[in-house]
């Protein structure tokens, strides 16, 4: 009777209970963004080819006292797999937390710590192979008829750190919608004429890492 | 008592493993403790032996004709015998010499300008370069799972035959982690079991003198990069680490190689400019090229006369060690 009390009690998180279930969505301004589907930006029409990026290191909040932090290491969320954008936190209660905290990419320590498994494991292709480090976010397309953009955005070392640390106020539900807006970066983008093309640690990689994770929005 | 069981059955297998890793690797004495995390993939010998095989197979590469050993073969302490710049598949010629693989354990970056920053994923850097292997990851692992042999072998290391990145870079970083060279004459006179020849004996003093700052012993690198005083080349304007950290204080700096077995592994310098040892000692001597970040060390010419120059020749060829060169654990294996 015993065991079986403790069985119930193990697999009580997957039947819901005190679960948290956050759901991606990538929009351009109002516009939701979806592989090979145009938006307008800017009055140019806009196609993504990859939309890929890496969130990490969930961390739960109450006040300032940590609640919980998450066992998963990485996710990586992919335009191209529906099923990625679906991110379940067993044994998170909604109601004890009003803050979660994450990181837009992959930590420094990470990316120095050798080879890793699941999310993080290289053939997912997220991972230079020229020189070290995690591509915390591939975002590639073409701007109006032919002009093709490629933003692999990463660096791990500074001055180039591109992870980004995003801290957003939660309520109490148990299913949230987070949102990360591709219209500034692009428009930045589409401004500078010639930044399209951003493929190693740099200066413009990290300012647009920056821009991305400034977008991530929590919605109940 | 079932509760002890438990404990002395954990306690037996803890036991059975230290002692299964402590049969594969071994610090030399009075060496530095390794700066590879041991913990994270502890070698074992099913392990070493799937990095062994996947180390020699061509598969690794997009036509299938070009493996790991091509630029990296073991009689030439595991670099490109006769090459100064390395060729990949389709003959396509690379940028700069194949360093060595000796005593990577010490290591704490690879490649001449520090690009990678961990054994485990050093594979990938030949793997996915359009001059050397031209293959993807993934792709690799496809045709790997294909075969009866790999499902096998990862079987055997990782008790699944599921085959991943991760689990092919571990293998091959294992195989690679028992190159671990520490039997050469240098080291045999260390240890008192024989004497350098007087000649050996003053260039090993002139070498303390000259050399030492940057080929520090017992490894014989300090795992810096320096500017080490060559002219720039004109065709591959190769900037080093710079192109690494971007800055240009890292202009012109390369990876202090080991000297370990460097008489068998010519031609010399992250170019492979220099086909001989008397022509590395002619640089040192009377040809650096000074710019900004040129090291301190090298800003005079090293002061070495014709007697000292082949006595440091002399000392240098005491580092070669036969039993690594010719260790039948490293080379192609028969029957995987």
């Amino acid at each position: 009777m015993k065991s079986a009390l403790t069985y119930c009690l193990l697999l009580l998180p997957f039947f819901g209970w005190n679960q948290l279930t956050l759901t991606v969505d990538v929009s351009a301004g109002k516009q939701v963004v979806a592989l090979n589907s145009p938006v307008s930006v800017n009055n140019q029409q806009v196609q993504f080819e990859q939309v890929r990026f890496y969130l990490s290191k969930f961390s739960f909040y109450k006040g300032d006292v940590l609640i919980a932090t998450d066992v998963v290491e990485a996710y990586l969320i992919d335009l191209e797999n529906d099923s990625t954008r679906t991110l379940l936190f067993p044994n998170i209660d909604p109601k004890l937390v009003d803050r979660v905290s994450f990181l837009f990419g992959i930590d420094s320590i990470t990316n120095t710590s050798g080879v890793m498994g699941g999310a993080l494991d290289p053939m997912h292709g997220m991972y230079w192979s020229w020189q070290s480090g995690y591509i915390n976010c591939k975002i590639e397309g073409t701007i109006g008829a032919s002009k093709p953009f490629q933003f692999h955005l990463g660096g791990y070392a500074e001055p180039f750190l591109a992870a980004q640390t995003v801290s957003l106020n939660t309520s109490q539900n148990e299913f949230f919608r987070l949102n990360i807006d591709l219209e500034p970066l692009l428009n930045s983008a589409i401004q500078s004429g010639d930044e399209t093309h951003v493929m190693s640690p740099c200066t413009k990689a990290v300012e647009y890492a920056r821009l991305l994770a400034e977008t991530i929005v929590l919605k109940p | 008592m079932k509760r002890i069981n438990f404990f002395c059955f954990g306690a037996l297998v803890l036991l059975l493993s230290f002692r299964y890793s402590d049969g594969i690797w071994k610090t030399p004495a009075s060496w530095p403790e390794p700066y590879y995390n041991f913990r994270k993939n502890p070698l074992d010998s099913a392990t070493v032996q799937l990095g062994r095989v996947l180390f020699y197979d061509p598969v690794l590469s997009s036509d299938s004709t070009i493996s790991c050993a091509s630029c990296h073969s073991p009689y030439n302490a595991f670099t490109h015998v006769d090459h100064a710049l390395s060729h990949g598949i389709k003959d396509r010629i690379g940028t700069r010499n194949s360093p060595v693989l000796i005593n990577l354990a010490w290591g704490n970056s690879f490649m001449w300008d520090g690009a990678v920053n961990h054994l485990d994923v050093q594979a990938l850097a030949p793997l996915e370069n359009h001059l050397e292997m031209d293959e993807k990851l993934v792709h690799v692992l496809e045709k790997l799972q294909r075969q009866d042999k790999y499902r096998r072998l990862f079987k055997a290391a990782f008790h699944s035959d599921k085959i991943t990145g991760e689990r092919f870079l571990k293998a091959i970083s294992q195989f690679m982690l028992t190159l671990v060279s520490s039997n050469s004459k240098y080291d045999k006179v260390l240890r008192g079991e024989l004497q350098f020849t007087e000649n050996e004996s003053k260039g090993y003093t002139l070498f303390k003198q000259h050399c030492a700052a940057c080929h520090t012993e017992p490894l014989f690198t300090n795992n810096t990069f320096q500017n080490n005083g060559l002219e720039p080349d004109s065709i591959l304007k190769d900037i080093g680490r710079m192109k690494i950290t971007q800055k240009s204080s890292d202009s012109l700096k390369f990876k202090v190689p080991t000297l370990r077995n460097i008489e068998r592994s010519g031609p010399y310098m992250h170019d492979g400019r220099y086909r001989s040892l008397q022509m590395v000692m002619f640089h040192y001597s009377a040809n650096i090229h000074h710019s900004a970040t040129l090291a301190n060390e090298l800003k005079q010419p090293l002061p070495l006369s014709e007697d000292d120059k082949r006595n440091i020749i002399l000392f240098l060829k005491t580092l070669t060690d036969n039993e690594f060169l010719t260790n039948k654990q490293f080379q192609f294996p028969r029957n995987p």
